[in-house]
C-alpha cells in the first residue's frame, strides 16, 4: 500500500497553527496538527495579554466556551515610563458606561488556551499528533513533501510552519534564517500568586475584569551601556504576571543578566506595590519576533508556507496571538485555494500575500517592519526616552506647584520654555528635515521670548 | 546555597532529555570577547570557567537566545525530542 499522504500538515499547534488546521478541517480537508509538547501550549509563553480580533471570527462564542482569565474593558489599559525613582503614568479615560465595549482584551494561560483552541481543530476533524517533533522536511523535486519525525515521516501535498520563532520549518525550507539579535527581544516573565480579591482591590476592579500596565523603561549596564525595555504587569484570576522584554540587541549592548531586568522591575517602588504579599508560581522565558518580513515571498515556497512567528506576524507593538490567527488563517485558504487548483508550487502559493491582505496583514506587516527599522534606528533616543519624559513632566508639575505659591527657582536656569524643551528633547531628536524646518522658527522665536522674559524678571 | 535564579527555576518542571540539544564548539568560544551567552540566557546555563564555556542542557527553557545572541555562530541549538524538555504549566 503506497503511503499515505495527507492534505497539509501544519506543524506546531499554537494560535496560528491551531487557526489554520481548525478552518482546514471545517473545509473537510485531511488536516494533521504536530506539537512537540506533551500538550498543546506548554512549551509557550503569552506575553501579552489576547485580543480576540481574529478569534471572534474563527469561533464567534469563545466568551463562554474558551479558558480566559480576566476581561481587560478599555480604559484599564495604562502606559508608564519608569526611572529609577519616578513613574510618569499616561491618563486613561475609562467609560463605565461603554467599558462591555467593542474590543475587550483578555488574559489566558497558554498552557490552558492552546490546548483548548487545538481541541477545536481536532472536533472538526484535524488529526493532533503531540510529543512529536518535526525535525526535517521531506523533499521531492525540490518541492516539500512532508516532515520527518522520529516516528518515521509524514507525507502531505503541503506543509504550513506555524513552528514559531525558532522555526525548523522555516529554516529547512531556506525561507528564513536564525534570528538576529535586532529582530527580537527576549521575554522573562513570572506568575505571581496573588487572591483575587486582593487583585481586584488592588487594581480598582470589578470581579473578572483584569488591568493591563505597560512599563517603558531604561537598562542600565555595568559597563555604561544604555538601552530601552518594556516590562508589563497584568492581572490572571488568582495571579498576576509580571514580564521583562529585553530586544537582544540592547542585551548585547548593556550585558546585564535578563532576569536581573526582571528583578529590576519587581523593586521599582512603583512595582513592588502592585505585587506585594505575592508569591512565585513559575518563571518563563520565550523569544518574540518583531521585525517583520520586508518580502512576502519569504513567506511560501515549493510546498511551503508560513505562520505566525515562524512568518514574524506581529503588530508593530509586539502583540503575536492574534496576527498569528490571521495569518494561520491566511494560509489555510491558501491550502484551499492549491488543493482546488491541485497544484503547490510556489507560483500558486503565491496566492498567500492576496489572502494575507484580506485578513489585514499586508498593511500590519509594512507597519511592523517599518517601526522595527525605526525603532532600531532611533536606538540612541529611545534609550533616554524615559528619562526625557520624565524630566518634561517635572518640570511641568513644577510649573503647576508656582500656581499655589510653591517657590520654583530652578525656573531660571533653563534655556527654553518647556515648549522649546519639548522640541529640542523630544521632537528634534526623531523627526525628518521637514518637521523640523517648520518648527524651528516657532521654538527660535519662542526662546527669544523665554529670554526677554527672564532678562526682565532679572531687572526685578 | 540557592541563588534567587536558582528559586525561580525550581517553580519549573523539566522531563531532561537524555540525548543532549545543545552543543558548543568551544574552538570559537576562546576568540569570542564578550560570551554574550554567559549574560543572556534567562536560565543561566552558559558558564566560562577560564578555559571553556561550561554548560547544563537540562534546565533550558528552549527560547532560543544563545542561538541568536551567538556572534561566533559556535551553539547548535536544536529543539529537545518532542515530548521532552520544559513544560509550563502557566505559560
Amino acid at each position: 500500500m503506497a503511503e499515505h499522504i495527507h492534505d497539509c500538515i501544519v506543524v506546531g499547534a499554537g494560535p496560528a497553527g491551531s487557526a489554520a488546521a481548525l478552518q482546514l478541517a471545517r473545509e473537510g480537508l485531511d488536516v494533521v496538527l504536530l506539537e512537540r509538547g506533551d500538550r498543546p501550549g506548554e512549551k509557550n509563553v503569552m506575553s501579552g495579554v489576547l485580543i480576540p480580533n481574529k478569534l471572534r471570527e474563527l469561533i464567534p462564542d469563545f466568551v463562554d466556551r474558551a479558558p480566559l482569565q480576566r476581561r481587560i474593558p478599555p480604559g484599564a489599559y495604562q502606559r508608564h515610563y519608569l526611572t529609577e525613582d519616578a513613574v510618569l503614568s499616561m491618563p486613561i479615560l475609562r467609560e463605565y458606561g461603554v467599558d462591555e465595549g467593542p474590543r475587550p482584551f483578555y488574559t489566558v494561560f497558554r498552557s490552558q488556551f492552546d490546548a483548548w483552541f487545538a481541541q477545536q481543530a481536532v472536533d472538526a476533524g484535524a488529526e493532533l499528533f503531540t510529543a512529536t517533533l518535526a525535525e526535517d522536511l521531506l523533499w521531492e523535486d525540490g518541492h516539500v513533501v512532508g516532515v520527518r519525525t522520529r516516528r518515521g515521516g509524514l507525507r502531505a501535498r503541503v506543509v504550513i510552519g506555524a513552528d514559531g520563532v525558532n522555526s525548523t520549518v522555516a529554516e529547512k525550507s531556506g525561507l528564513g534564517t536564525k534570528p538576529t539579535p535586532t529582530e527580537v527581544s527576549l521575554i522573562v516573565r513570572e506568575i505571581l500568586d496573588l487572591p483575587a480579591e486582593t487583585i481586584e482591590d488592588r487594581f480598582n476592579l470589578r470581579p473578572g475584569e483584569g488591568a493591563l500596565n505597560l512599563f517603558a523603561g531604561v537598562v542600565h549596564g555595568a559597563n555604561g551601556g544604555k538601552g530601552i525595555y518594556y516590562s508589563e504587569l497584568y492581572t490572571n484570576r488568582d495571579s498576576l504576571s509580571l514580564t521583562a522584554e529585553v530586544p537582544l540587541d540592547v542585551s548585547l549592548t548593556c550585558q546585564v543578566p535578563n532576569y536581573e531586568v526582571l528583578e529590576a522591575r519587581e523593586r521599582h517602588p512603583y512595582i513592588a506595590t502592585m505585587i506585594r504579599g505575592a508569591t512565585l508560581r513559575e518563571y518563563q522565558a520565550h523569544l518574540i519576533p518583531w521585525s517583520g518580513v520586508s518580502d512576502f515571498g519569504q513567506l511560501y515556497d515549493n510546498g511551503v508556507l508560513l505562520a505566525g512567528d515562524a512568518g514574524r506576524f506581529t503588530t508593530s507593538e509586539g502583540v503575536g496571538s492574534w496576527p498569528s490567527m490571521a495569518s494561520g488563517a491566511a494560509a489555510a485558504r491558501t491550502v484551499k485555494h492549491a488543493c482546488e487548483r491541485g497544484d503547490f508550487s510556489r507560483s500558486t502559493l503565491a496566492a498567500y500575500p492576496a489572502f494575507l491582505d484580506e485578513e489585514g496583514m499586508v498593511e500590519r506587516t509594512r507597519e511592523t517592519h517599518r517601526s522595527w527599522e525605526y525603532n532600531v534606528a532611533h536606538r540612541q533616543f529611545r534609550a533616554h526616552e524615559a528619562e526625557t519624559l520624565v524630566r518634561i513632566a517635572r518640570r511641568y508639575s513644577r510649573v503647576e506647584l508656582r500656581e499655589f505659591g510653591v517657590p520654583f527657582p530652578e525656573q531660571e536656569s533653563y534655556a527654553h520654555s518647556i515648549w522649546g524643551q519639548i522640541y529640542h528633547e523630544l521632537v528634534k531628536p526623531q523627526s525628518p528635515w521637514y518637521i523640523r524646518w517648520v518648527l524651528r522658527p516657532a521654538v527660535w522665536l519662542d526662546t527669544l521670548r523665554w529670554q526677554q522674559r527672564r532678562r526682565g524678571r532679572d531687572k526685578i | 546555597m540557592k541563588t534567587r535564579l536558582d528559586l525561580r527555576l525550581d517553580t519549573l518542571v523539566f522531563k531532561p532529555d537524555p540525548e543532549p540539544h545543545i552543543e558548543i564548539k568551544q574552538e570559537l568560544c576562546l576568540e569570542c570577547e564578550n560570551k554574550p551567552c554567559t549574560f543572556a540566557c534567562p536560565a543561566q546555563l552558559y558558564v566560562w570557567d577560564g578555559e571553556q564555556i561550561v554548560h547544563n542542557c537540562d534546565g533550558c527553557l528552549e527560547c532560543g537566545t544563545c542561538r541568536a545572541i551567538c556572534p561566533h555562530e559556535a551553539i547548535e541549538w536544536r529543539y529537545p525530542r518532542g515530548g521532552y524538555g520544559v513544560r509550563y504549566r502557566w505559560g
